[in-house]
């Protein structure tokens, strides 16, 4: 990994040091399919934001609009989409941009990691030939560099179809591809979750070495919290497409309040343990047209009660939350 | 049903194990290249047992499991079920055998189960296919089996592409279930689900073992899986099995240096901060 020190960032060559602006600031989103499921938001008024440097985690279940939120955040909604509210990508408004200036965003401004480099890489390219591409954009590295600063053997790797690396390598060439040109935000969409744990276990190392190195702000997506523990500083909990809860990792972990947090944690910790019966989350993530009203988990919910009928507001601050019945009030109340 | 609750073996034979893999080799041959898949591996399951193989992918669990049932015929070696040499007989009598004594749970359901089918009739194929029961009886048996994985009969009806990654899991499950096998195979059956709907169907799967005598086969690279599920674990590293021994053991005191990475490898929130 010698040549890394050619990824180092360079002093002053990101154009932002206006410190105060997030890199992107998300608030009120809420996106509907009015042809595949109606009235219903699939993301109802979610709302959040993440400065330069910093890692924001999205956890939840499949199907509570985690993956819709990392695309909206691109502005790579398909055109069936309906989307209301505001994404700022480095205090300008994405969906008011237009040609040019959006395929910029897209392109240079925001990387993606999806989670399946299979199909996500194209088969009958020479990886080499697609690093090529997208460094032929403007990236001040060369596809060798990216491949060398994801620890990749170039020599070999630049020459290999896809098919012929293992998941591992294929998820690394996926990161190389979306760092080339110099991304603010990185979106990861479960990078691991097709992986073996040893495997899964050095990607993680590599993100964090990587984002220390580049300090691209990165939203990481995933269904695992004993990752994102370990990689990120903020977490945001989603259930049906509705924010329930946010909160600096560390405590969120230490103390979840909202049913669901303690439910996502409890399944984990007691994995963990290995022993006697797991601790499950009743039931099971429902369709949007299924989704109860007011609180969209009340229906899994061992804490609700009648006025779980009526949306919870999420609050304000740091830590936010939203539910009537929260558990464990430890710290006081709300 | 009299053919399903047919006792299955006498109890002087009740040694016998279920599965017995000896000096086990398969090679892959792809370009003109051979590569050894499985070198002189042997594994065997007894009745009841629960069995973990746990390796990185390309270490040969799943070739292993394949062999063992019958999918894979080995350069070398022997894979006996129930004293009977499998490879010894053709392939329809080979089938029909493990057909109907072995049964098998892949990682991901909504690739395994056919999407235009109904839930029902996913559950029923293999009761129809090994000529079990009469049509009323099937489909009686068909409703019990759901109920015995937690799902409410009405969902029989229902088309395989409608249901949840848990729910179409149980659905597999059940179908594993219909035919009363001995023993269960399953490769990787949690890691295409979330952690919560994974920690539903590890407890099923305990559940069900509970209330008959089954033996179980579970590939995993996840240890905690093993840990959970298994009585013994193998531990397989470039075709050979480098560790064997009690769950609670290899867990407790690896011996060999693989089976230590992938023990520290697991994502855990008790080892966190570190």
């Amino acid at each position: 990994m010698s040549l890394s020190v050619n990824m180092q960032r360079r002093p002053g060559s990101r154009p932002d040091s206006d410190h105060g602006v997030p890199i992107l600031g998300i608030s009120n989103l809420t996106v509907r399919f009015p042809r595949r499921y109606g009235d219903v938001a699939v993301l109802d008024r979610v709302g959040l934001s993440i400065g330069p440097g910093e890692s924001l985690a999205i956890v939840g279940e499949s199907g509570c609009g985690k993956s819709l939120l990392g695309l909206a955040a691109a502005n790579m909604l398909p055109p069936t989409a309906e989307v209301a509210g505001e994404v700022l990508f480095r205090g300008r408004d994405l969906y008011g941009m237009r040609g040019r200036e959006r395929r910029a965003v897209r392109g240079a401004g925001i990387g993606i990691v999806y989670q399946d480099a299979l199909t996500s890489l194209n088969p009958g390219m020479s990886i080499g030939a697609q690093l090529r591409q997208v460094c032929r954009l403007g990236s001040p590295y060369t596809p060798a560099d990216l491949l060398d600063a994801v620890g990749l053997p170039d020599a070999r790797v630049l020459k290999a179809k896809p098919y012929q690396l293992s998941g591992g390598q294929r998820q690394r060439v996926l990161i190389a591809l979306a760092l080339a040109r110099e991304p603010d935000l990185l979106i990861a969409d479960e990078p691991t979750t097709a992986l073996d744990v040893t495997v899964e276990s050095k990607i993680i190392e590599l993100l964090q070495r990587l984002q220390a190195e580049h300090d691209f702000a990165l939203l990481f997506i995933s269904h695992d919290l004993a990752i994102v523990a370990r990689l990120c500083q903020r977490v945001a909990v989603m259930y049906g497409g509705q924010l329930v809860e946010t909160g600096p990792t560390a405590e969120v972990l230490a103390n979840p309040r909202h049913p669901y947090t303690a439910g996502l944690l409890a399944a984990s910790t007691s994995l963990d343990e290995g022993h006697g019966t797991l601790a499950t989350i009743p039931g099971f993530v429902h369709p949007p047209t299924g989704f109860p009203s007011g609180c969209r988990f009340r229906d899994r919910c061992s804490h609700a009660q009648d006025d779980c009928a009526v949306r919870p507001a999420l609050s304000a601050g740091t830590r936010r939350l939203a539910c009537h019945h929260p558990v464990g009030l430890v710290d006081g109340d709300r | 049903m009299t053919a399903v609750d047919a006792p299955r073996a006498a109890d002087d034979v009740a040694a016998v194990p279920i599965f017995e893999g000896r000096d086990l080799v398969v090679d892959y041959h792809s370009r003109g290249q051979v590569h050894r898949a499985l070198n002189r591996v042997s594994l065997s399951i007894a009745e009841g047992e629960a069995v973990g193989l746990i390796g990185e992918s390309g270490s040969g669990k799943t070739t292993l499991a394949r062999t063992l049932l019958g999918l894979i015929r080995p350069v070398h070696g022997q894979v006996t079920f129930r004293g009977q040499d499998v490879y010894a007989l053709k392939s329809v009598p080979r089938y029909r055998m493990l057909g109907r004594d072995a049964s098998l749970v892949f990682q991901d359901p909504r690739s395994s189960l056919n999407p235009r089918l109904t839930v029902g009739a996913v559950v029923r194929d293999p009761l129809t296919v090994q000529r079990i029961g009469t049509r009323a009886q099937r489909a009686a048996r068909v409703a019990e089996l759901l109920e015995s994985v937690g799902l409410p009969a009405q969902l029989m009806s229902r088309p395989v592409r409608a249901l949840s990654g848990g729910q179409l899991q149980r659905v597999a499950l059940a179908r594993a279930l219909a035919v009363e096998p001995g023993i269960i195979v399953a490769d990787e059956p949690t890691s295409a689900l979330d952690v919560s709907v994974q920690a539903q169907i590890l407890n099923l799967i305990q559940q069900v073992r509970a209330t008959r005598r089954l033996a179980l086969l579970v590939v995993s690279h996840d240890i905690r899986v093993i840990r959970y599920l298994t009585d013994r674990t193998a531990v397989m590293y470039k075709g050979e099995i480098v560790e064997l021994g009690p769950t609670a053991e290899v867990h407790d005191h690896p011996q060999h240096e693989y089976t230590q990475t992938l023990l520290t490898s697991v994502p855990s929130l008790s080892r966190w901060p570190a």
